[in-house]
């Protein structure tokens, strides 16, 4: 499927912890590292300060009282993480959302490994241009 | 909702373990499934080294701050108990480390209520997770 090993540091924000499980266990499976997985939106943030991410893979619906798209944005603002989301969520009005916070990707769920990699790649790549374009 | 599809997984879990390892070539046998309120909280903390990790952050758990700002120090602490009186959990496993998936499963579960397993070997196999019921 992926000849080559992926390379990249990921955080997982993702409340159902055997979901969480499954991508991990992809993400390493396709090479990837993975620097925390986090279940809540205050997690993720302090996660995403601590470990360094390249990418945050987010779920939307967190329980507790920041959501997925609150804790993209300020994730997006204080450190300029990439996000993509990772969501069985997909009505309008969340996507509308999720839109303004400039995410790098939206995976719908059901996924497999294939659109993990995929979106990944493209956000990390997409991230890399960006920041050279501003050098 | 949030608490009762975990603990459903985890029952299901620890009674397929019990028919499918510690009874199997039995006769008859007992597993008892038990869902109580715990009265004290000092129970449960039980000198069991495999326990040691996770009670120091649980232990603070027990003190939280409620939406409404107040500390509630008398949460309704339950306690999920699945035993059995077969063979016995194998010696050498170390239940927190397996590579058997529906352990991992039960620790995962438990650790997304924010539970605390403990394993009482001494007659069959014995796992009592507690939890806040909020």
């Amino acid at each position: 499927m992926v000849e080559k090993k992926a390379e990249g540091r990921i955080l997982v924000v993702e409340d159902e912890h055997i979901v969480a499980m499954g991508i991990k266990r992809m993400l390493k499976s396709l090479g990837y590292t993975v620097t925390g997985v986090a279940s809540s939106g205050e997690d993720a943030v302090s996660k995403a300060e601590s470990t360094f991410p390249d990418v945050v893979l987010m779920d939307i619906m967190l329980k507790g009282d920041m959501d997925g798209v609150e804790a993209a944005k300020e994730i997006r603002e204080r450190f300029d993480v990439p996000v993509v989301y990772l969501t069985a969520y997909s009505d309008n009005k969340i996507l509308e959302r999720a839109k303004r916070t400039e995410p790098f990707g939206y995976i719908i769920k059901p996924f497999d490994e294939r659109d993990l990699y995929s979106s990944i790649e493209v956000a990390l790549q997409r991230y890399r241009k960006e920041k050279e374009k501003l050098e | 909702m949030d608490k009762a599809v975990p603990l459903g997984i985890i029952v299901n879990e620890l009674v397929s373990n019990s028919l499918k390892h510690t009874f199997s070539g039995e006769k008859e046998g007992e597993i008892y499934i038990a869902l109580r309120r715990s009265t004290e909280y000092s129970t449960l903390q039980e000198n069991n080294l495999e326990n040691y990790g996770n009670t120091k952050s649980r232990q603070q758990k027990n003190e939280r701050t409620a939406p409404n700002g107040k500390i509630e120090n008398k949460e309704e602490k339950l306690i999920l108990i699945v035993r059995d009186d077969g063979r016995g959990f194998p010696e050498k496993l170390y239940f927190r480390n397996t590579t058997s998936l529906g352990l991992q499963l039960v620790t995962t579960l438990a650790d997304q209520i924010e539970g605390k397993i403990i394993l009482d070997r001494s007659r069959g196999t014995d796992f009592k997770i507690s939890f806040f019921s909020k």
